[in-house]
């Protein structure tokens, strides 16, 4: 339990370090702005932006499968005059390389990591602001200017980049995919990758040490635990990333042999593409956890918030999603099982991929403990909360198929793929991401997000979703490979085409339905009701203040009395739940 | 403060019947959107196979799926196995779907169950627990284990069985028996070299197919792969495994079939514009008719011959 330590008075004297005035203009107040609030606002607009144009990709991409040479509605004629409509091989290729792209370092990635980092780690810890304020500001500037180069490279001459979002080398040599497209797309990551670890030394470092005082570790929010832990995989491996991406741009614009093979038929002289491999997936795996842990936290929260009751084994939850971060960096040899790894390297990589499910399994069933007895309120964000642990289970458990060699060896590069790891790191984090929104959005904006609109926008997206990757796997299974233009090309897929066209409408439903998130949005910012300083009823440290909270958060830095999840004590008898920093003495041993 | 329960009866009722309006809205407009769509796609499909059974090639090569009257589990099947490790690869894939299925079905059970018992209500208090009572945590651990013994450590143990008795059980390459087969794709054609008559590979009586892979029927077939220009994935959807081509780098893999016909070759792996058009096809013969292709083949192989034509002339050491 919350225990005082004499490192509060350091805790103080960091505080006060860095007050700034408040700031009046509008840039000062809106675009260069320190305030770790206004910096999470930000990450929010620039991701649901590319959200939008990464989701009408999807879109295009499922028109592709489930009506071959037809023309793209509506916007077809505009786009591709000289196909009459129809959406090209070539732009195809594109297109899911960039929904992949975006999507994952455009969307995801500022939303949940940007956004509610930042949001969320000083509200939750106690603190004024972010540690550096100054990096957290050239944190979004330098992800902007990544978005900036990437949203070039779709115009240039050649067309943006085409070679698969895991850009593998000798495909992403200028040999094979010329022109400015792919050259740009590795700047932008670069950038945006520099702006990763930015953001994940500001993480770390926050939470270290600016936990306000007599909050221990295990007085953290999981949310902070995820974020923290999602931060350290960020500042341990987007440096390999960055570094093989570096390699790849030189390969690429100075002619180095870093990644390409020697002349035909030579073998072992020269640059290795498999070197590339092990570069991305060292990173690629870790990147799956990046993604999905923030939102793993904030379920384990919200699940204990609306079930009014303590989370279950809450220190268990944390030491799995610890493990976790541990294993995600020994098994990343998973995804490389068909490029003729050692007998050795298969036997020792599947074992440890299928370790993972130990402390996957714990902190499942520990969300499965926090409701069961509970006294659960079904709120939007509870919704998509139980959304999330609901896809993720369909996710992790068919990741069992993928973690073993010789079933891998039959699915990789099928669709069966697409669909495991777009429930797991896409749809999980996305509805993570939502509940985290109708969570939140009441703090950061003063007022409540519809509930009526956010239930009708959960079940007119979970349904849909469900079917498209259930329908994916579906296909996988029959066969279908990834990033193929025309399945119809091969008779054993000709019978596909009845699925293709569900999931087509499905992709469509769920694509529609996000326009009621975002007229959710813009009305409830305006007209919502009104939420005051508590509407959840919860006592973490972010509901002690007002909404949304004053310039520096706190007035007087709140000193921890309690664990972030105390509902439901039976030795108080007012109400149910307890603020972190009611004095101890409200809750007699019952 | 929003509200967090119920409180009259009259908002109770209303809110019922806003719920079964949607949801009758949501079911109807999905059913019908689906029921309209199934008429173009029987519409369609016929187009299709239609268009196909217009090109002679695409007909000597046709798998034989019936449209008409498929159930669904045929629709969706995969194509039937020829390898004899296929059907081990297809055990375990099923033995890990349907044990995770199970598991599904009590997580989601439990999920949906725990959500419904537990509801927020008039009168219902949650539990006070932290889950650390002796039971709760044995419940969720011994859970966690029954988990672990019955899907990790079987596919684990199947995954090392697998790999020793035929992923990486290479066959002897001095077996007469064996068929060797160099594999060497390239944007977007399938190039594979057989020896010829003095076993040596890149030499004048090679026998050099493009996109057409030929092979007797029961005996292994022993491909090295390596890829001429960019990473290509050798994926023949009937043997049950895959492994890629990659430039500069040789990977080995072996195959049998046990039915005679023809199936498909895929690129599994991205290889640029024309990926979807890159197949292949794997012809299975009778052991004799093989050979008297072979014979028939090598003979005209020394024929077809062109030193000048160097891009023809590729191959590798074959080693052990």
């Amino acid at each position: 339990m919350a225990s005082t330590t004499h490192h509060s008075d350091n805790v103080q004297t960091a505080h006060d370090d860095h007050i700034h005035e408040l700031p009046t203009s509008f840039i000062s107040k809106y675009i260069i702005s320190y305030d770790h609030k206004v910096i999470a606002k930000q990450f929010l607009w620039f991701g649901i932006f590319w959200a939008f144009i990464g989701a009408l990709m999807s879109v295009m991409i499922r028109w592709c499968l489930a009506a071959p040479g037809q023309p793209f509605p509506i916007i077809g004629h505009f786009i591709f005059p000289h196909t009459d409509g129809v959406i090209p091989p070539d732009v195809y290729t594109m297109l899911f390389t960039m929904h992949g792209t975006i999507m994952i370092f455009f969307a995801v990635t500022p939303i949940l990591i940007g956004c509610f980092g930042n949001f969320c780690i000083p509200l939750l810890i106690g603190a004024r602001d972010m540690i550096f304020p100054w990096l957290n500001m050239a944190s979004f500037w330098v992800t902007f200017a990544g978005g900036v180069v990437m949203f070039t490279s779709l115009f240039v001459p050649m067309g943006a980049s085409a070679v698969g979002w895991t850009s593998y080398p000798t495909l992403a040599h200028s040999q094979w995919s010329p022109g400015l497209g792919h050259t740009l797309w590795l700047v932008s990551l670069f950038l945006v990758g520099n702006a990763s670890i930015m953001g994940a030394i500001n993480y770390i470092a926050t939470i270290i040490r600016l936990r306000a005082p007599g909050m221990s570790f295990w007085d953290m929010p999981l949310t902070v635990w995820g974020l923290f832990l999602t931060a350290v995989l960020n500042a341990l491996f987007i440096p390999v990333l960055a570094a093989g991406f570096m390699l790849l741009f030189l390969d690429r614009v100075f002619g180095t042999q870093f990644f390409l093979a020697a002349a035909i038929s030579q073998t072992g002289t020269q640059g290795d593409p498999i070197l590339y491999q092990h570069l991305f997936w060292i990173f690629g795996h870790p990147e799956v956890y990046i993604v999905i842990l923030p939102a793993w936290g904030m379920v384990s929260d919200l699940l204990s918030f609306f079930a009014r009751k303590p989370a279950f084994g809450y220190k268990k939850t944390a030491l799995s999603m610890t493990a976790i971060t541990v294993l995600s960096a020994l098994v990343y040899g998973h995804h490389m099982f068909t490029t003729g790894l050692s007998p050795l390297l298969t036997s020792a990589f599947t074992t440890l991929t299928l370790l993972i499910s130990i402390p996957s399994g714990i902190f499942f069933l520990n969300w499965l403990g926090t409701i069961w007895r509970g006294s659960i309120r079904f709120h939007t964000p509870m919704l998509f909360a139980l959304g999330t642990v609901f896809t993720f289970g369909l996710g992790g458990l068919t990741g069992l198929h993928l973690g073993a060699a010789s079933t891998n060896m039959l699915l990789h590069n099928t669709y069966f793929v697409v669909g495991h790891f777009h429930f797991t790191m896409a749809v999980a984090a996305l509805l993570g991401g939502f509940a985290a929104t109708y969570y939140w959005f009441p703090k950061m904006f003063g007022r409540l997000l519809d509930e009526r609109m956010g239930k009708v926008h959960f079940w007119f997206s979970i349904v849909p979703i469900v079917f498209i990757f259930t329908g994916q796997m579906v296909a996988g299974y029959a066969g279908m490979h990834r990033r193929i233009y025309n399945p119809y090309e091969y008779n054993y897929l000709q019978d596909l085409l009845p699925l293709n066209q569900y999931i087509g409408i499905a992709v469509a439903i769920v694509f529609f339905a996000q326009f009621l998130f975002l007229g959710n949005i813009i009305y409830s910012m305006k007209k919502g009701k009104v939420a005051g300083d508590n509407p959840w009823e919860v006592g973490t440290l972010e509901w002690t203040i007002s909404s949304p909270p004053p310039h520096y958060n706190f007035a007087e830095i709140p000193v921890v009395k309690h664990g972030p999840h105390e509902f439901s004590h039976p030795g108080r008898s007012d109400r149910d739940w307890t603020s972190q920093i009611e004095p101890e003495g409200v809750l007699s041993k019952g | 403060m929003i509200q967090h329960r119920t409180n009259t009866n009259n908002i109770k009722k209303s809110k019922v019947v806003k719920t079964l309006l949607l949801s009758a809205l949501f079911i109807g407009g999905v059913g019908g959107v689906i029921g309209l769509r199934e008429q173009v796609a029987s519409a369609q499909t016929t187009e299709t196979l239609h268009q196909i059974s217009k090109d002679p090639s695409a007909q000597t090569h046709a798998v034989g799926k019936n449209p008409e009257n498929q159930s669904f589990f045929d629709r969706y099947a995969p194509p039937e196995v020829i390898s004899s490790y296929g059907d081990d690869v297809e055990w375990l894939f099923r033995y890990t779907s349907w044990a995770g299925f199970a598991y599904f079905l009590v997580l989601a059970g439990a999920l949906g169950w725990l959500s419904w018992r537990y509801r927020d209500r008039p009168g219902h208090k949650a539990h006070y627990t932290h889950g650390d009572a002796k039971n709760e945590k044995g419940v969720t651990l011994s859970l966690d284990i029954l988990f672990f013994l019955t899907l990790d450590i079987v596919l684990v143990t199947f995954t090392f069985i697998h790999a020793k008795s035929f992923i990486w059980k290479l066959p002897d390459s001095n077996d007469p028996k064996v068929v060797k087969v160099m594999v060497m794709p390239q944007q977007w054609v399938w190039n594979f070299r057989y020896a010829g008559e003095d076993g040596q590979f890149n030499t004048a009586d090679d026998i050099v197919t493009v996109n057409e892979l030929v092979v007797p029927k029961g005996r292994q077939v022993y491909t090295q792969i390596m890829s001429r220009d960019v990473i290509h994935g050798f994926f023949i959807p009937n043997v049950r495994l895959q492994m890629d081509a990659i430039p500069g780098v040789v990977t080995k893999f072996w195959f049998d079939a046990n039915k005679t016909g023809d199936y498909e070759i895929v690129c599994a792996h991205l290889c640029g514009t024309s990926h979807y058009k890159m197949k292949a096809f794997l012809k299975v013969l009778e052991n004799e008719d093989y050979e008297s292709w072979y014979q028939e083949h090598s003979t005209w192989a020394a024929a077809k011959y062109d030193p000048e034509d160097k891009l023809l002339q590729w191959g590798w050491n074959w080693g052990l």
